[in-house]
């Protein structure tokens, strides 16, 4: 029997990787809360999808595969934090991610709305909520500089946060009503 | 799920609820399918957010009216690569020449925290581009800012996937992933749904990509800008903060802006917008001068149709070699839309030549992509018959190179690289010195057959040879079928020994595209003996 000699094409494989990292960074990011620990899964989610290439017949499920092999990840990565009193037990985080599997396609449509979800918010809104985001910022430095209390910043934060959520699920509520 | 419940989420991601309300939050996880879901809507909130964040420190000065639509894409950018080429460090097999990867693995020294969102775009493939200030030699990266393209194209692919191809002289301004100025030039746009609202900034109108492909030129001297929409819908937008529509334009319309005057259906020239498939075959057409300038090289077949789709041309008659006949297979697309290949499919489909004149040393070279390896051996180039001097060169259905010349023998065989896969464009070289007593088969610029010459010095005379097919004898009947599966494009000879320098430079200058990769598996099984 010949065997196989198909290799991972740089090009396919990048190609791919690009198109679906956002989503797959953001199914690990329901489960695992520091950027640079979803970082870390992400690098090993890529590393796998790349040695694995090979065994991927259907190039156009990558988005799921990748979800598969994010889904052992994070799973691997919180098993060496399992004294974390706050990590969701592995049952449940494994129901979470089959449902991110099942989802690949709405997912990317989500963070697209998204996109424009934030620009819809007003100036001082997006430039607070993104100061929030930004590397070196904490909490508590914002809040000194506005002059509020931490927890009233945080409520603000979360309220952003709850309607940025709502204004994408509204959105699409909208597409499928026109569509 | 209700607004308490989401509370709680957010609460828990912000390490701000106490034990008692974790184990709550989980037994609602438990039984809300809704609010399973709800948590990864916000885990997604959060990821652009993280991303815009990110991007907002690294990147350069962009207006504030575009930076909210182009954080998360940038982030994203900068991250990837670096997953990758850590793959690929340990995938050395397949990073070792890789531009692509070299690129990103070598160029970089910072830390990581010190690389977050430069990348907007990578070099897919270019075609004699010169850019001021000259860009470092095999840098694939676009990173936010300013180019002048002086002359020739070059194919980006933005981190959604977008794709730009970019002819000069042209000027660009790299904004985001979701924006680019130009200022000057004739670029096409190729959108797919995940960079839907990609926009071309000129000096009057902003054109935003709805889906799915437009080409667009700016006049250096006079601003004048000329869009034809070749698919899907284009956007006009003013230009300043409003981003106002003026007006949409569908598949097959044009409109142009000049002194701030929107012009209808100005003419367009469509078919001069640079292509990302034309590039590669502009960059391999590029060369054919200098290729025909070598004395050395007695037949060049470049696989272009000609009036008789019958005969494949030699490009250089007069220094031995025949046309070849092309015996039932098929014209197809090779390495490039626009560039021909042959298609053998059947036994029955070869293509016959006749390289009479005896040589001391011969190099043959072909660009083939094989579907199948259907027999014990695949032909590429073989001498009919069985006569001393006769040259063959094939495939065994591993996929490694095999071949020699008749009457002489091949002490000190051996394999020393990886066989050729299916399904992919390669690169197969054959150089055999009689003088040297050497013989050694490349595929992708690299060696994989090496063996001696032995016995008493016979010269290389292919005389009469198939191309994807041998025959033994006379009549086809009784001859072992080993007729080649797959597409061959281009086959080159020379009467002297090309060096692996030589070999080397040749598979880079015809390579598919700039990140095609020369490294192939290796074998899953342990190498056979001869």
């Amino acid at each position: 029997m010949t065997p196989s000699l198909s290799m991972p094409d740089d090009e396919e494989f990048i190609t791919l990787l690009l198109q679906h990292e956002p989503t797959v960074r953001a199914a690990i990011r329901a489960v695992i809360h520091r950027p640079e620990d979803v970082d870390e899964v992400m690098q090993a989610v890529s590393l796998v999808a790349w040695r694995k290439f090979d065994s991927l017949t259907d190039r156009e499920g990558f988005g799921r595969w990748a979800c598969v092999i994010a889904r052992y990840e994070v799973l691997k990565f919180l098993r060496g934090r399992a004294r974390d009193r706050f990590v969701l037990d592995e049952s449940l985080m494994e129901r979470i991610f089959a449902e991110a599997e099942a989802e690949d396609a709405v997912r990317r449509r989500r963070l697209s709305l998204l996109e424009r979800c934030i620009e819809k918010l007003s100036a001082d809104r997006r430039s607070l909520i993104l100061q929030a985001y930004t590397p070196g910022r904490t909490i508590r430095s914002i809040a000194e500089t506005m002059g509020r209390s931490e927890d009233s910043l945080y409520q603000l934060l979360r309220r952003l946060r709850l309607d940025l959520r709502r204004c994408v699920e509204l959105a699409l509520v909208v597409e499928g009503e026109t569509a | 799920m209700n607004d308490r419940d989401l509370e709680m989420l957010d609460a828990w991601r912000h390490g701000r609820l106490s034990e008692q309300e974790f184990a709550l939050l989980e037994e609602r996880l438990r039984e809300d399918a809704e609010l399973r879901g709800g948590l990864r809507m916000l885990a997604e909130v959060e990821e652009v957010l993280t991303a815009h964040g990110l991007a907002a420190v690294a990147g350069p000065e962009v207006p504030a009216e575009v930076q909210p639509t182009s954080g998360a894409s940038r982030q994203r950018s900068a991250r990837l690569p670096w997953a990758v080429a850590a793959a690929a460090c340990l995938a050395a097999a397949v990073a070792w020449w890789s531009p692509w990867l070299r690129g990103v693995v070598d160029r970089d020294p910072r830390p990581r925290a010190e690389r977050s969102g430069r990348v907007m775009a990578m070099l897919v493939d270019e075609a004699a581009a010169v850019f001021s200030p000259p860009r470092p030699a095999g840098e694939p990266r676009f990173e936010p800012g300013e180019y002048e393209l002086l002359a020739g194209t070059v194919h980006l692919r933005f981190v959604n996937g977008a794709d730009l191809v970019i002819e000069g002289p042209a000027r660009f301004e790299i904004q985001t992933a979701l924006r680019t100025v130009l200022a000057a030039g004739r670029v096409r746009a190729i959108v797919p749904p995940t960079a839907q609202g990609f926009t071309v900034v000129t000096g009057d109108a902003a054109y935003e990509d709805v889906g799915t492909e437009f080409g667009l030129s700016v006049d250096a001297v006079t601003g004048e800008s000329r869009m034809h929409v070749f698919d899907g819908t284009v956007n006009l937008r003013n230009r300043d903060a409003s981003g106002s529509l003026v007006r949409s334009v569908d598949e097959g319309g044009s409109v142009g802006f000049l002194d701030g005057r929107l012009q209808e259906s100005p003419l367009v020239d469509v078919g001069n917008f640079p292509s990302p498939n034309g590039i590669g075959h502009v960059r391999w057409s590029a060369q054919r001068e200098k290729r025909l300038a070598d004395p050395s090289l007695i037949a060049w077949f470049p696989f272009e149709r000609g009036e008789d789709a019958h005969v494949l041309a030699n490009a250089i008659p007069g220094r031995g070699v025949s046309d070849g006949r092309i015996s039932a297979a098929r014209w197809a697309t090779g390495r490039w839309p626009g560039k021909q290949a042959l298609l053998f499919d059947s036994d029955g489909d070869f293509v016959e030549l006749d390289i009479p004149e005896p040589h001391a040393e011969l190099t043959v070279a072909a660009w083939l992509k094989v579907d199948r390896f259907d027999h014990e051996m695949s032909a590429i180039l073989n001498s009919d018959g069985e006569h001393a001097g006769g040259l063959h060169l094939q495939m065994n259905r591993l996929g490694l190179p095999r071949g020699g010349l008749l009457g002489m023998a091949r002490p000190n065989l051996r394999w020393v690289g990886n066989p050729v896969p299916t399904g992919k464009w390669v690169h197969v070289v054959s150089v055999t010195s009689v003088p040297n007593r050497r013989h050694v088969i490349y595929v992708n610029g690299r060696p994989v057959l090496e063996s001696g010459l032995a016995g008493e010095e016979v010269p290389v005379q292919p005389r009469r040879c198939r191309l994807a097919g041998w025959s033994r004898g006379t009549s086809d009947a009784g001859n072992p079928t080993r007729s080649l599966s797959g597409l061959v494009d281009e086959l080159s000879i020379w009467n002297r020994s090309l060096s692996a320098a030589e070999v080397a430079a040749l598979t880079e200058s015809g390579r598919p595209s700039l990140i095609w990769s020369p490294a192939n598996p290796p074998l899953k099984v342990p190498l056979p003996k001869y």
